[in-house]
């Protein structure tokens, strides 16, 4: 009994500790998921090549022109989706995740040995999907809502069904067959018989999935919980109360009325109208397998295989990623509201520091958007970004919608201002926090025209009781003098200064109180005001309203060195039954742009990197990190559309890129055909260092996309990017 | 043009040259200077091809002589993003025309003749004429010049030259009507408008087509029957007692053979980017 006892303390003790030293490396701070070792095979192959093989049987098959479309398409969308950075390679995720598809197909050998694929990709989105070809991609944002490792091994279970019954060409065709007999069906019927299709595969993969559990050890029952995290998977990672004290100290204090008082209830209707969705309703996916789940015996199930421990640290991985790709997807509040989350379990983490004072910039950033949006470069539409209507948030975070709603950009400004530059004196050897609260405060100046002078050095209550001082009647003996009659004017003087009283009393007069006593404070406020008094117009200002500046299209910028990113070409064929992509042509045309944009760079004299991924070797990871990393900047600077003041998230790990090599301009251009004689040509030259567009352009033309067409654009593009006014 | 006057275009040309040359034009991967052999053909429907005969009391030519052809040379040069300056130099020979009896009213020469007098070679009397053009490519939007789409406007002056047989000039298909000359020359100008397209291969070899239109307004207004403005367009004298009024008949046929033969053309050049 002692030994037993003694064995139950050690091991207690032990596991103790493991869940302690799980925990430690969230403590301080998280270093982004970065791709290691070497890169998999199927990340070296050519689509093809591989359509060429993956197609020879076809010959006799009755639907093969259904099936080479398929598989060619198919191939492609692969490739591109290994190739853009956002799949982890080696990284703890996938190699978690493929510890658990093992522990499925040990035990159900007819799925296959080695014949899957299992990757984690940097996706918000709580999904999972799978490719005939046995590939499957688990999203990061799956991995953070997971309860358990049963519900991650019935997901994959899921997938695997899809793959081995080889769900998504047989779908494909029978859409197929819809389309083609348009004369049979109209629009509305087609789209409803593909979806009942899809939901029949659907319950096929809920229903076989389930067997393969059956076969293993993980437990029946949690598999269930897997459709709660589906049907609440819109909803944040966890649901603690958004406390406002978050934001605020002794001095900063946000009104009550600016805090929603009772949040909207989570709504658990899980029959919902699934007439036009892929998937049945989660009420349907839950019978499908409840009775099935009822009969298989608990004994010896158990929620964790692999080990709960790594679970829940991979678990907590993928939610320190999700703050930075909510950053990412432009979605500001849900990452401040994960890095809330977070942040009461490891109050000293300066990464969810950094992911709160980024959220909270951008927000009041884009708040700001309209303003000053004349001068700077559109990149193709002004993707404005505004706070969720928070009448249509259920749960908690609803409160943080409700809060950012209702701020200005001002008042947003404090806050932030606030929040960073405590952070930033906590940790004084960051730059980030550091560049972000010099930013601040010259957003601050410039854009919000707040000074020094703007914001109380006292508080209300020291204010009111030295105006109580000042009301004191003086002494007797002046008492005596002739009392002064009270004018009209110094009434209406009187009425004024009270009302500018009232208006002085806006929280944020008095948010620095205890701020401005610091002279490190005081001196960063000084510089950025740089002698500017309240009132005052800035010169920053005054250049921005009134210096005409050149048609961008002309603007010769004197750029001596760039990066090159691989194009992208894209050639289609627009016929009455839809678009059909020439995989091959656009392959093919994608090298010549490829080679025309060296060509005129070297005619140019202008010195250039590439960043490429075409024909990665085994041993390419770094490249294949640089191009992760690009391409990541690129689609969030994307998502920022017009307004370049929103700070980028991918900014640490550019300044690295910038170094190695040598610029911060990089080029990226492509060619968008249809029908061969329609051409978009897109050119676009970012600074990496601000995330300013230096020059964009888009030119659409009616001509064949010819060598002289696209020599002609690219070293035009080019020309602007080398020359000097 | 006095001499202070040509000093001033040359400096001005010099000019504007200067500064066109240093602008920063991007061309066609820098190359900016185009030199070009152009080709323009139109059918001769209306009037003799150059190699028409006088056979057996008929005009007769081959289907392919039947052809008007101008050839020549032309300079473009790119100044702005979409637009080329060019200059150039046409070759037209052709035949005048199929009418070959001119009204004379000769009082002196070598006696008093008053009538029609008849070219009776077997070839029509020759129209040769060079043509010195000056004009704009104006590419279309989303091109870059010289490559694309284009319109090109320019003025063109023809120096016009007839030649004839002045032996075979008779007074009633018999006797010879003497004249001292064998040729005349003339002077006109004409707006062309050209729709066209320019390809470039292998980074240098330029290949433009299209149609041109041209418009010779003396021809237009000889057509229209509004003879005083044609002659100050032809910038004749409207004398018609004169033994040269031959030459004023002969210019009114030049005049409307360039207009026939300009009207409408098939444009075809090959040239090669110089820099």
């Amino acid at each position: 009994m002692k030994k037993a006892l003694l064995k139950f303390a050690i091991l207690g003790l032990i596991s103790c500790c493991f869940q302690q030293s799980a925990t430690a490396q969230f403590n301080s701070d998280y270093t982004p998921l970065k791709s290691s070792g070497t890169l998999p095979e199927v990340f070296l192959r050519s689509p093809r090549i591989e359509s060429e093989a993956d197609t020879k049987g076809l010959a006799g098959d009755e639907n093969a022109v259904e099936k080479k479309e398929f598989i060619t398409g198919n191939n492609y969308f692969i490739n591109r989706l290994l190739l853009s950075g956002e799949v982890l390679v080696n990284d703890p995720l996938t190699k978690y995740v493929n510890k658990v598809a093992a522990k499925l197909i040990e035990k159900n050998p007819k799925l296959g040995t080695g014949s899957f694929q299992i990757f984690v990709t940097k996706s918000p989105e709580v999904n999972a999907y799978a490719f005939d070809k046995g590939y499957i991609f688990i999203n990061i944002g799956l991995l953070a809502q997971l309860e358990n490792e049963a519900q991650l091994a019935y997901i994959l279970s899921h997938e695997l069904i899809h793959i081995n019954k080889k769900h998504s060409v047989t779908e494909y065709i029978e859409n197929k067959k819809y389309q083609n007999s348009y004369d049979q069906y109209d629009a509305e019927e087609q789209t409803l018989a593909r979806y009942r299709f899809s939901k029949e595969q659907e319950r096929d993969a809920d229903v076989e999935g389930l067997d393969i559990i059956k076969n293993t050890n993980y437990s029946a029952k949690a598999v269930m919980g897997a459709f709660d995290v589906m049907q609440y998977s819109y909803l944040p990672f966890e649901l603690p109360e958004f406390k406002k004290s978050f934001l605020e100290d002794d001095y900063l204090k946000i009104p009550d009325t600016l805090n929603l008082k009772k949040t909207s209830a989570i709504k658990t209707n899980d029959d919902y109208d699934d007439s036009k969705s892929s998937h049945p309703n989660i009420r349907k996916r839950r019978l499908s397998i409840e009775d099935d789940v009822k009969e298989i015996a608990e004994t010896g199930r158990k929620r964790y295989l692999v080990s709960e421990d790594e679970f829940k640290t991979i678990r907590e991985i993928s939610r320190f990623e999700l703050c930075r790709i909510y950053l990412l997807k432009r979605d500001y509040i849900n990452a401040i509201y994960a890095g809330y989350i977070l942040l009461q379990k490891y109050p000293d983490n300066v990464y969810l520091k950094k992911i709160v004072g980024k959220g909270l910039y951008n927000v009041m950033a884009s708040k700001e958007t309209s303003s000053g949006s004349s001068t700077k470069i559109s990149i193709g539409s002004n993707v404005s970004y505004s706070v969720d209507n928070y009448d249509k948030i259920e749960g908690a975070s609803q409160r943080l919608y409700y809060l950012f709603d209702q701020l200005s950009s001002k008042e947003l400004n404090v806050i932030a201002l606030s929040y960073v530059y405590k952070a930033s004196q906590k940790y004084p050897s960051d730059n980030v926090l550091s560049d972000l609260t010099d930013s601040l405060f010259s957003y601050l100046v410039n854009t919000n025209k707040l000074y020094p002078d703007s914001f109380s050095k006292k508080t209300l209550k020291e204010l009111t009781d030295t105006t109580a001082k000042k009301v004191v009647p003086e002494p007797a003996e002046e008492a005596t003098e002739e009392p002064v009659e009270e004018s009209k004017y110094t009434q209406i003087k009187k009425i004024i200064s009270d009302t500018k009283f009232q208006d002085d009393a806006e929280f944020i007069t008095y948010a620095f109180v205890g701020l401005m006593k610091e002279d490190d404070f005081m001196k960063r406020f000084k510089k950025a005001t740089n002698g500017k008094k309240y009132g005052s117009e800035d010169e920053y200002v005054q250049s921005k309203n009134h210096k005409k500046k050149a048609d961008p299209k002309d603007e010769l910028l004197g750029i001596e060195k760039i990066i090159f990113i691989d194009p992208f070409y894209q050639r289609t064929k627009e016929t009455a039954k839809g678009v059909k992509v020439k995989y091959e042509e656009s392959e093919d045309q994608k090298i010549k742009l490829a080679d025309i944009q060296k060509k005129c760079a070297d005619k140019l004299h202008l010195n250039y990197e590439s960043v490429s991924n075409s024909n990665l070797t085994a041993n390419d990871i770094e490249r294949y990190n640089e191009c992760g990393v690009i391409n990541e900047w690129i689609a969030e600077r994307f998502k920022h559309g017009s307004n370049d003041d929103e700070v980028m998230e991918c900014s640490e790990g550019i300044k690295e890129l910038i170094k190695k090599k040598g610029t911060k301009y990089v080029a990226m251009n492509g060619v968008y055909n249809v029908n061969k004689n329609q051409n978009a040509y897109l050119f676009i030259l970012f600074n990496l260092e601000t995330g300013k567009t230096m020059r964009f352009e888009l030119v659409i033309t009616r001509a064949k996309d010819s060598n002289d067409l696209l020599n002609s654009y690219v070293y035009n593009s080019l020309f602007h990017v080398v020359k000097k006014d | 043009m006095t001499n202070c006057m040509k000093r001033q275009v040359t400096v001005f040309i010099f000019f504007i040259i200067a500064t066109l040359a240093t602008a920063q034009i991007p061309g066609y991967r820098g190359c900016r200077l185009t030199i070009a052999y152009n080709a323009d053909l139109s059918p001769a429907i209306l009037s003799p091809g150059v190699n028409t005969k006088f056979e057996n009391n008929n005009w007769s030519h081959d289907a392919v002589e039947a052809i008007n052809f101008s050839h020549g040379l032309e300079l473009d040069y790119v100044i702005k993003r979409r637009t080329s300056l060019c200059l150039g130099v046409q070759f037209v020979k052709t035949g005048l025309s199929y009418s070959n009896d001119y009204h004379v009213n000769d009082y002196n020469y070598p006696y008093n003749y008053y009538g029609t007098v008849y070219y009776s070679a077997n070839q029509p009397v020759i129209l040769k004429s060079t043509n010195v053009s000056v004009g704009f490519k104006f590419f279309k939007r989303n091109y870059i010049a010289p490559f694309g789409k284009y319109r090109k406007l320019d003025l063109v002056i023809y120096l016009d030259k007839v030649l004839f047989d002045e032996t075979a000039f008779t007074l009633d298909q018999k006797n010879r009507f003497l004249i001292n000359e064998n040729n005349y020359s003339f002077k006109t100008f004409g707006i062309g408008y050209t729709v066209g397209k320019q390809r470039i291969y292998f980074n240098r070899l330029i290949v433009d087509t299209g149609i041109r239109f041209g418009i010779i307004p003396a021809g237009i207004f000889r057509v229209l029957e509004i003879g005083d403005i044609s002659d100050i367009l032809e910038l004749t004298s409207s004398s018609s007692y004169n033994p040269n009024d031959l030459e004023r008949q002969m210019k009114q046929q030049a005049n409307l053979r360039l207009l026939g033969s300009q009207l409408v053309n098939f444009h075809i050049g090959i040239g090669f980017l110089a820099y």
